[in-house]
């Protein structure tokens, strides 16, 4: 399931989003989740700017070359 | 010997080997404080007393065959219900798998079944691993044994309160966002959530394949490194588990308990967000437990970490999408048999954009290199609360699926998801009781794959502060 990070989806949106999706959510569950996707998308632009180089492989190498640092 | 129950899980292994004990007779015991607890703080899910009974006997005829031993030879373990052995149910705690029957076993069982262990039965957690608290639905809330209307902590609920009750000497849990370090914290007995790839997850439950580790808790710093030293490893059957040797952890911890073991060792406090709106009892409790480490000869410092609270939110980013793709089958065909509660938080994953979630997995090394270079380039170990407030009752934290259970579990996992993120090492040693009679711990932060020294500090704290103190039950 995908949609746009950059805007928030209204609690309609959001129940359409869900629904597209196969699963059938009921009225009242959709405000705390629309909250709760609020809250990380606002994180999100606090936080996220990773670079074009920046990869998923990169985070699991430093790990492991940390851990290799300590051994030494 | 009074009461086998009240040994630590290397003490009665030994008294085993020794021949000072029988495993029988240890195995008797826990099943008997088992059926005596049970309807009290609804540990178990399932006791498999009989298979334990008969592994005892065939564990006392090895020793007196004088049979080579292994480290956990007799010794009664018990783990959350999500570890998988061949052919036999696997709830995970869940409606869902209420009959599921795995035709595999995970490795960690595998390699606690080589060292020795007897496993007694398999313990109540949170549905799928889903929820901080100890609440289950389907199999009933696991009560806290210092208090039983407080929350054990989750998920690995079951896994806190019986290794605290003496129902077993050490347990396996999971931890994806705090499931060990909590539950360990509020049931006052030790957890680790090792380095992301530690120990091999094969044949167990998986939440979010990012964030997932397994853990143990125990009643000693000891116990659980013998307990994550008999786990961890490379494992050919996970490619996420790491190569890299597996030290000698229980090495050295006698050398840890001396007077000044700690000179050199520098602890860094986090100059921002881990001790945001902290309660005074619990402020006081770390500062003392700091204080300890000092007396044992550690320098402590203030260290910077960038923000930890929104950091702390965007782990949501990865664990829900994860967890949501997992389940999103039964989400559409049986989504009645979840709780209202799991169903929640897996309905966020169904919302939270992909490519933020791409973004959030990428973005992981950036905030990783920040925190080992701003902060662990001025320390060796980071020292925070597991919990910045007291214990909670069940009745403080069983608020439906709206926006106030949100704030509640949103303060409960602050201090533990941001390491969930970084993938760092994370050791929740007790250090005392606040005024409503229920532990609090510190949390002990390394760098990757320094369990080795989380044990050593946790360790000197334990040898400075005693063993703590046992329920009375």
């Amino acid at each position: 399931m995908s949609a746009a990070d950059d805007e928030e989806l209204s609690e309609t949106a959001l129940a359409e989003l869900l629904t597209s999706s196969g699963v059938a959510v009921t009225q009242d569950e959709i405000a705390p989740i629309a909250r709760t996707i609020a809250r990380i998308n606002a994180a999100a632009r606090l936080l996220l700017r990773p670079s074009f180089d920046d990869t998923v492989e990169a985070y699991y190498r430093l790990l492991e070359q940390d851990g290799a640092g300590a051994d030494a | 010997m009074t009461d086998p129950t009240a040994l630590t899980l290397r003490a009665a292994a030994a008294a085993i080997a020794q021949g000072k004990l029988s495993a029988e007779a240890l195995v008797e015991a826990c099943l008997d404080r088992v059926e005596r607890l049970q309807p009290a703080l609804n540990c178990f899910i399932n006791v498999t007393a009989e298979r334990a009974r008969k592994q005892a006997r065939v564990a006392d005829a090895a020793v007196k065959a004088g049979s080579a031993l292994g480290p956990l030879h007799g010794v009664p373990l018990a783990h959350k219900d999500m570890f998988y052995r061949a052919g036999e149910v696997c709830t995970c705690g869940s409606k869902i798998r209420r009959d599921f029957v795995p035709d595999h076993t995970a490795t960690v069982l595998a390699r606690l079944d080589a060292a020795g262990a007897i496993e007694i039965g398999h313990l109540n957690m949170a549905e799928f691993a889903m929820g901080p608290t100890g609440h289950n639905e389907h199999y009933g809330r696991c009560r806290n044994p210092w208090n039983p209307d407080h929350i054990t902590g989750g998920s690995s609920s079951g896994s806190g309160a019986a290794v605290a009750a003496g129902l077993a000497f050490g347990a396996l849990g999971s931890d994806t966002g705090g499931s060990v370090r909590l539950p360990a914290a509020a049931c006052g007995v030790v957890g680790i959530k090792p380095t992301l790839g530690r120990v091999s997850r094969y044949g167990t439950m998986p939440l979010s394949h990012s964030l997932d580790c397994i853990g143990v808790l125990a009643r000693s710093v000891g116990d659980c490194a013998r307990l994550l030293s008999l786990i961890a490893g490379p494992d050919a059957r996970d490619g996420m588990a790491s190569r890299r040797p597996v030290p000698d952890y229980e090495g050295g911890l006698d050398e840890a308990a001396q007077p000044g073991a700690l000179a050199g060792v520098m602890i860094g406090i986090p100059n921002r967000y881990y001790f945001d709106d902290i309660d005074p009892e619990v402020a006081e409790l770390i500062a003392d437990s700091r204080g300890v480490l000092e007396k044992r000869g550690a320098k402590i410092v203030d260290v910077p970490v960038g923000d930890h609270g929104a950091l702390n939110d965007l782990s949501n980013a990865v664990l829900w999408p994860e967890a949501a793709g997992l389940h999103l089958q039964w989400l559409r065909e049986r989504p009645q048999d979840y709780a209202k509660q799991g169903r929640a938080r897996l309905l966020v994953g169904l919302g939270v954009s992909s490519t933020l979630y791409g973004e959030a997995l990428r973005a992981r090394a950036g905030f990783l290199h920040e925190l080992l270079r701003d902060a662990f380039s001025q320390c060796d170990v980071l020292h925070v609360p597991v919990l910045r407030r007291p214990v909670p009752t069940a009745a403080e934290t069983d608020v439906g699926g709206g926006a106030a259970m949100q704030q509640v579990l949103g303060q409960i996992v602050a201090n533990t998801r941001p390491f969930n993120f970084l993938g760092l090492p994370g050791l929740s040693v007790p250090i005392g009781l606040t005024r409503n009679g229920l532990p609090q711990a510190m949390q002990l932060v390394g760098r990757p794959f320094r369990e080795d020294l989380l044990f050593r500090v946790g360790a000197a704290y334990e040898a400075a502060a005693g063993p703590f103190a046992r329920p009375k039950l």
